[in-house]
């Protein structure tokens, strides 16, 4: 397996499936709308004496980015199942894992381009100091979505095929979310609580050993779930 | 047809010896002073969650084994061992908060052990769900064998956060590097306990194995949905 | 049993219906899963 030509093959995967998202658009628009849902509804839940917005804001991103994903992750092969069109893609001369690399990385910019709205959506209506700490938030959020995200997009190839698909999914995945989620969660408390670094270390390198661990594992086993 | 034979045996004694266990644990044990009579629950927790997340690690191996040499067995051997870990994992679940109430003065509590015993339990469940839903065993046997290895890979990652967090639980104090800190004869009844729910273990497995293989018989002759 | 009774340690929870309330159902568990394997073992062999 050459590696120019992986990521070259995968690349292409990745752009036909952004593409055509970015043609039909409602599952970013989706995603986005629900974004400023969950804010507002946060902001008239709240009792602003009470509870600060520090300590609310990891919980309200996290429960959008993680949205987000399963929404891509729900669409990231029915696509192909829909119009046979797997058999094409697994016809071509390429490697599996380039199919799967260049899923990952098409869901990936997806959940991506929703964070990109929600952390400055945050900002601003929560009043949440997020420039200051923008490198540390940036590597904590890239680190926790590329974890679920590489679980996901391998779990949707199998689920695709099942009845129920979409319900399954989510199911197979909650407790593959929840370790990286946990970790991202606290980090994000304690970066927008102005904590210095050395704090979240810790947490970002678990982070750092899942992505690698799981992103390794998925490519390997991916090949198992479209060989007939 | 044997096999189910020895199953069987196999779990009738680890049955008559959890009898044993329970007249050792509740009448010839100790009382730890501090927790009161609820401690002993622990006789029965810890063996439990021992096997519940080994059962897990052996669902993973078979899975790896089986994505290489494709062996029917090995795949009856990863489902069997995923239902007998749901149960001991249930187990856990159920005697934790048990053992909680009256320690902690509550239910539930996320606290990092308890917590991941439940994501153990998610993965067990998300396992088995995933089988049922796919009808066409070959299919059903490669998409369990990808969902066990990465559910195994998610174990050591459980287990990372229980040293990571402030947390009530009780810090280990058989399996913990150094020698345990258990008086003998409380650390002698936890053993037996474990003697025992490994025989169950193995009692269970090949039994539910059994199971597994006389419904793919009947689904071949056609006669039934599937296993 | 003298060890279920106190010997003047008056600082020992009482909690002793949580653990029989444990055992009881540990043991049901285990012997009800026992069963449920015993039974779909006779229904496979015969059908």
């Amino acid at each position: 397996m050459r590696s120019p030509d992986l990521l070259r093959h995968a690349w292409a995967v990745a752009s036909k499936d952004l593409l055509v998202e970015f043609r039909s658009r409602t599952a970013i628009l989706s995603a986005a709308v629900f974004v400023v849902l969950v804010l507002v509804v946060f902001n008239f839940g709240r009792d602003p004496t009470a509870i600060s917005n520090v300590d609310l804001a990891p919980s309200i991103l996290w429960v959008t980015f993680t949205f987000a994903a399963i929404l891509a992750l729900n669409r990231a092969f029915q696509l192909e199942l829909e119009n046979q069109a797997l058999d094409g893609l697994l016809l071509a001369p390429i490697e599996r894992s380039s199919i799967y690399v260049g899923k990952l990385i098409a869901n990936l910019v997806f959940v991506a381009t929703i964070e990109l709205i929600g952390v400055p959506l945050l900002a601003l209506f929560f009043n949440v100091p997020v420039l200051s700490y923008l490198l540390p938030l940036g590597a904590l959020i890239a680190l926790a979505t590329i974890g679920f995200v590489a679980v996901g997009t391998l779990f949707s190839a199998m689920t695709v095929r099942t009845r129920f698909a979409e319900l399954l999914l989510p199911v197979l995945l909650l407790p593959f979310m929840i370790p990286p989620l946990s970790w991202a969660v606290l980090a994000t408390g304690r970066v927008l609580a102005g904590r210095p670094l050395s704090e979240i270390a810790g947490w970002l390198n678990m982070l750092a050993v899942y992505d690698i661990v799981f992103v390794t594992l998925a490519i390997f086993l991916f090949p198992a779930t479209v060989n007939e | 047809m044997r096999m189910l034979r020895v199953g069987r045996w196999i779990t009738a004694i680890g049955l008559a010896l959890l009898a044993g266990v329970y007249v050792r644990a509740l009448a010839f044990t100790p009382v730890e002073q501090s927790q009161g009579l609820a401690q002993k629950i622990f006789y029965l927790h810890v063996p439990a969650a021992i096997w519940a997340e080994t059962a897990m690690i052996l669902v993973g191996l078979a899975s790896i084994v089986y994505l290489f040499t494709k062996d029917p067995r090995l795949d009856r051997f990863a489902a069997s061992s995923a239902e007998v870990g749901t149960v001991f994992c249930a187990i856990v679940l159920t005697t934790g908060p048990i053992w909680g109430k009256p320690i902690w003065g509550t239910w539930w509590t996320w606290d990092a052990r308890l917590t991941f015993t439940l994501f153990l339990f998610l993965l067990y469940v998300g396992y088995l769900l995933l089988r049922s839903a796919i009808p066409d065993p070959a299919m059903r046997a490669r998409y369990a064998a990808v969902l066990g290895i990465c559910g195994m890979c998610e174990v050591p990652f459980i287990h990372l956060s229980v040293y990571m967090f402030p947390t009530l639980h009780p810090m280990p104090i058989v399996l913990q590097p150094g020698r345990p800190k258990l008086p003998w004869s409380m650390l002698s009844t936890w053993l037996l306990s474990l003697g025992v729910f490994t025989l169950l273990y193995v009692g269970f497995v090949v039994q539910r194995y059994a199971v597994s293989y006389f419904r793919e018989q009947l689904e071949a002759a056609g006669e039934v949905g599937h296993a | 049993m003298n060890s279920w009774k106190q010997r003047g340690k008056s600082d020992m929870p009482e909690n002793g219906n949580y653990m029989i309330a444990a055992y009881i159902l540990v043991g049901a568990i285990l012997s009800g899963y026992a069963l449920s394997l015993y039974l779909r073992a006779r229904r496979s062999l015969r059908p």
